[in-house]
């Protein structure tokens, strides 16, 4: 069997191809429920990516995180707050079309220097979780080599949900 | 395997563990006692940073390394004591505004000190994962002290503008820095230096794109142009100690992270250097030239804030052209123009604060007359605009000086050909305030909550430059308002406003700042007069510090 | 062929793989069909009555016939409601929870679950998953009952799984791994189900796990003194059915995970491994039915109140008893 049409390549187009179609669902939708749905797509599909390549803790911390979490906040923010059902068509101007034609400028030449260059090759034979099984192994990681960024992350954390405490609580002199 | 257990923690971490335990406590005791003023926090806050830059100070001469991940060299004392240095300078500040603004939010001192604590991360990681998440921890905590004032649209505006370009940045950035994952597969700056000069033989356009990636994504964080656009409504949107804190304290880290970030990962790859001059150029050009017309304040400081990264980037475009030797004079002449800057540009935000807040407006013609109104505030900010245009006997000119003749000496004269063009660029828009303060004309025609137009901002600047005797314009709307508006009585005072005035004035009536923001503005001006008469004084402190050992 | 977890891809195992999945698909269907039964005739027996007893002998095939009976209703959709939505979001819902029920490890011979490392991390991202169904079918009902019944539903899903996620924590830890096989071996290994050294974390998990299946005392979701039906309020017929048939599989998977976790799997003596798995789980269920007939339900501040002020803090708590129960008695 060539390597092209083994059952992992079979998988990532098919994978690929449900991302990017999500992508543009999310990009062309003009209720914004849907969009927030085809973000979900877009979230699990990359999930889906992350397991094919053999990093399943990632894989399924992306569906709890991203799939799970933030696409029900995006769904509570969207059904919690005032605004259009649907967004209004916008008209292309000129500004709009400078953008258009920006992001596909960096679009071809972030493909041209990635696809023109020789990746450096794993050795296949090496085990990156040398032994252990992945969600081990990323444990080892984080709790020895990473240790410090990790305590700095909840240190984040803190100030995230202080300042959204901050932000959102009402004081007064409020209307 | 790294051993956790006989770590340096207190070398290495020292005052990022002083910080972060005071901004925890500062926020538990906020937390339960809600009736205390908010002064008692910025006091114990100031104790902590104090503390910070005991330990700081105390270990500038150890070198250690914790878990990979942390450091403690030169190059990591020199700027947390910078960081430290400005959030004093800062927390300062916030003391005299928490006093004079009852409706200002409490949560000022926490938050800046876990800014703080992100900036000294920012100094002393050498992992790409630490220096991101230390960058990350900046910008969320600067992100809420923008928005924290909720009733302000302009504060929402700013802190919106800024949250959305500083997540793109972040996310440019990092997408920089996995390409440099990808082709070495290590995130340790030590590893990656090693890998240098493989990485440009063997990947040249990537190295080129994530060189590039890398310094757009700090660039929206530093605010280089053409990422520069959040400023001026974010500054002009925040209270003035966290506009000054932006201003400085962001900036301080923000550069200390790309140096760290760049000298690491393409010292075998001069040639993208390059990049970082275009930047640079760009930059300067720009920020001053858009900070001719503005009429509002703080929106001209964050245009010269924007002017001054770019000066501040010379240094880096220079890396390239340079041996290890050479570099010792680029990081020197760096620092130092860090800190005049930070002086300069402190005292500057204070001093506009106060004036704004007596007058109740951010237009630049609030300043007409200061020098009758107030001596002694019209002098500190003369000083400071002096400086930041880069005036002899300043700090700022040294600072320049310093950066020119890097550029001559390591043959990249273009460079310093454009910060001396844009720095005489410069000059009219600083000497149009310090014009305004000393003219003796109009000056006391005060403005009554002025809203600022643009167009009338241009007009101005017509008016100011072509015209020098200002006289009320028949056609002009905004003149005629100036001309009928509301008199504030804000008397002359002659009798030497520098006398210090002690106790409690009843906000926004008393004309004179109190000690706090004297003493402040004080510091700022000798900072400023004396790096600009004797800079050797720092330069010794950092040849003691030696940066290669 | 049946050992497909070890194999590479091929058409055998695909087959097998795909027979394991009808299996499991007919046995979760079986499992609801009496486990609705055994409810009605427990909730009859607390209350005094008889439960029903006229569709076959016993009543046994009573759910048969209401089954038969949603399947040739009409499918109502309203005028109003967004309409590729409201055929979509049963679908979202149930999905999620019959994938749900592949890392339950039913039988010593685990050869229809899949034994992947990250198990109980897997079943927690799937039940959030189930959350955009049960909150898109109530959005778009277009009614205020099911919206306000959807967002309920959402709000208390999501707040749930994070003390549900922290109790589970410390089971991993003494067990020292995620995959839910490893977890029984754990308990094997240590001659102890864990509900005796995890009590609190039991505690914790057993009163999160019934606000996650939406159940009596936390039904709030689907109050019908308040919200008529909650977020199904207008579905009826094979989409309506689908709709509790989620919430019937979750209650089946929550106690596979339950007697997998806590209750020792289907470890035992002298019975089959199956049959112990089967009454471990059963056991759940009745416990699930005795709440419903003796518990009022909670207020919606109280809901919230109970979630992040009192089991997140005692799951924290537990989580760190664990740590250093784990590090002071077993390393010892």
């Amino acid at each position: 069997m060539s390597p092209l049409w083994s059952a992992q390549m079979i998988a990532f187009f098919l994978i690929s191809l449900f991302i990017l179609a999500c992508a543009v669902m999310m990009l062309s939708f003009r209720k914004v429920v849907y969009m927030a749905l085809a973000v979900g797509g877009v979230f699990i599909g990359c999930a889906a990516l992350y397991i094919l390549l053999g990093a399943e803790f990632v894989g399924i911390a992306q569906v709890v995180v991203y799939a799970g979490a933030i696409t029900i906040l995006i769904l509570f923010a969207i059904m919690l707050t005032n605004h259009e059902a649907t967004e209004p068509e916008e008209p292309w101007t000129v500004r709009k079309a400078l953008a258009a034609v920006g992001c596909f400028l960096l679009g071809v030449t972030l493909l041209f220097v990635i696809r023109g260059q020789a990746w450096p090759q794993g050795d296949p034979s090496v085990d990156v979780n040398q032994g252990m099984s992945n969600t081990l192994a990323i444990g080892e990681a984080l709790f020895k080599s990473y240790m410090i960024p990790f305590e700095l992350v909840s240190l984040l954390l803190t100030v995230a949900l202080v300042g959204a405490v901050i932000l959102a609580q009402q004081r007064k002199g409020d209307q | 395997m790294p051993d956790l257990i006989h770590a340096h923690y207190f070398v290495t971490m020292g005052p990022l563990l002083i910080v972060t335990a005071t901004a925890f406590i500062v926020m538990v005791l906020e937390f339960c006692l809600p009736r205390v003023d908010a002064r008692v926090w910025l006091g114990l806050s100031i104790l902590g940073t104090l503390a910070a830059v005991v330990t700081a100070a105390v270990h500038a001469g150890q070198r250690a390394l914790t878990l990979n991940s942390v450091v403690q060299d030169a190059f990591s004392a020199v700027f947390s004591l910078v960081i430290l240095g400005t959030t004093l300078l800062i927390l300062w500040f916030a003391l005299d505004f928490a006093r004079r603004e009852p409706q200002a939010p409490k949560e000022h001192p926490y938050l800046i000190l876990f800014a703080v604590a992100g900036a000294l991360t920012m100094a002393s990681a050498v992992d790409l994962v630490t220096l991101y998440v230390g960058l990350e921890l900046l910008s969320v905590a600067s992100y809420v002290l923008v928005g924290v004032r909720r009733q302000s649209a302009r504060s929402t505006e700013g802190a919106v503008k800024y949250l959305l370009m500083g997540s793109i940045g972040s996310a440019v950035l990092l997408y920089g820095m996995s390409f440099i994952y990808g082709l070495t597969g290590s995130t340790n700056l030590y590893d990656l230096g090693q890998q240098g000069m493989m990485l440009w033989t063997n990947y040249p356009a990537v190295t080129v794109l994530a060189f590039l990636l890398m310094l757009c994504g700090m660039g929206f964080k530093l605010s280089l142009v053409p990422f520069h656009a959040w400023t001026p409504d974010t500054y002009a949107g925040a209270p003035g100690p966290v506009s000054a804190l932006l201003a400085t304290l962001s900036k301080t880290a923000g550069f200390a992270l790309l140096l760290r970030m760049l000298l690491f990962i393409f010292n075998g790859a001069p040639q993208v250097y390059v990049w970082a001059g275009v930047i640079s150029a760009a930059t300067m050009v720009v920020g001053n030239l858009a900070a001719l017309p503005q009429r509002h304040m703080k929106r001209m400081l964050a245009f010269s804030s924007v002017a001054q990264a770019g000066y501040l980037l010379v240094p880096f475009a220079l890396f390239g052209a340079s041996g290890y030797q050479d570099w010792i004079a680029l990081f020197d002449s760096l620092v130092f123009y860090l800190v005049a800057y930070t002086f300069m540009t402190v005292g500057a935000f204070a001093v506009i604060w106060w004036v704004s807040r007596q007058t109740r407006s951010f237009d630049a013609s609030v300043l007409d007359g200061l020098a009758r109104r107030n001596p002694w505030l019209a002098g500190a900010l003369t000083v400071f605009l002096l400086g930041l245009a880069g005036m002899p006997l300043t700090a700022g000119f040294v600072g320049k000086l310093y950066l020119l003749i890097d550029t001559v000496h390591l043959h990249e004269v273009w460079l310093g050909v454009l910060l001396f063009l844009t720095s005489a660029v410069s000059f009219y828009y600083y000497f149009g305030w310090i014009r305004r303060m000393f003219q003796p004309a109009v000056s006391d025609a005060e403005l009554a909550g002025t809203v600022l137009a643009a167009d009338a901002g241009v007009f101005t600047f017509g008016l100011q430059f072509d015209n020098p005797p200002i006289t009320p314009h028949p056609g002009d709307e905004h003149w005629q308002d100036d001309v009928e508006g509301v008199r504030v009585s804000a008397a002359p005072d002659e009798t030497g406003a520098s006398d210090q005035q002690v106790g409690d004035g009843s906000a926004g009536t008393d004309a004179r700042p109190g000690i706090v923001l004297q003493t402040l503005i004080a510091v700022c001006v000798i900072g400023t007069l004396v790096l600009g008469v004797a800079p050797a004084v720092l330069l010794h402190g950092l040849w003691a510090v030696g940066w290669y050992q | 062929m049946w050992q497909w977890q070890t194999q590479p891809l091929t058409w055998s195992t695909f087959l097998a793989m795909l027979i394991g999945t009808v299996v499991i698909l007919l046995l979760a269907l079986g499992v609801v069909t009496y486990g609705i039964l055994a409810e009605r005739k427990v909730l009859g027996w607390m209350q005094g009555r008889i439960g029903p007893n006229r569709v076959g002998p016993f009543g046994l095939l009573q759910t048969v016939a209401d089954v038969l009976k949603l399947f040739i209703k009409e499918d109502v959709v309203p005028a109003a409601a967004d309409r590729p939505l409201f055929l979509l979001a049963p679908v979202l819902a149930f999905v999620p929870a019959f994938m749900a029920l592949a890392v339950i490890p039913f039988s010593m011979q685990h050869i229809f679950t899949a034994g992947i490392g990250t198990g109980l991390l897997y079943y927690l991202a799937l039940s959030a998953l189930t959350i955009h169904g049960v909150m898109l079918g109530g959005w778009a009902s277009n009614n205020k009952y099911s919206l306000i019944g959807g967002m309920r539903s959402a709000a208390q899903m999501l707040s749930y799984e994070v003390p549900l996620g922290l109790s589970l924590v410390g089971v991993a830890l003494l067990a020292g791994s995620l995959n839910l096989n490893d977890v029984v071996r754990a308990q094997q290994h240590l001659g102890l189900w864990f509900i005796i050294p995890q009590f609190l974390g039991f505690c914790v998990f057993i009163v999160a796990a019934t606000a996650e299946l939406n159940r009596t005392p936390f039904d709030l979701p689907e109050a019908e003194s308040e919200l008529v039906a909650g977020y199904h309020t207008e579905y009826s017929g094979f989409r309506w059915a689908f709709f509790m048939l989620t919430e019937y599989v979750y209650l089946f998977a929550m106690a596979g995970l339950t007697a997998t976790l806590f209750l020792g799997g289907w470890s035992g003596p002298w019975l089959p491994g199956w049959l112990w798995f089967a009454l471990k789980a059963a056991a759940f269920f009745f416990f699930q039915f005795w709440l419903r007939n003796t518990m009022p339900r909670i207020r919606a501040d109280q809901l919230m109140t109970l979630c992040w002020k009192v089991l997140l803090p005692l799951g924290l708590v537990n989580l760190v008893l664990t740590a250093v129960l784990k590090a002071v008695l077993l390393k010892g």
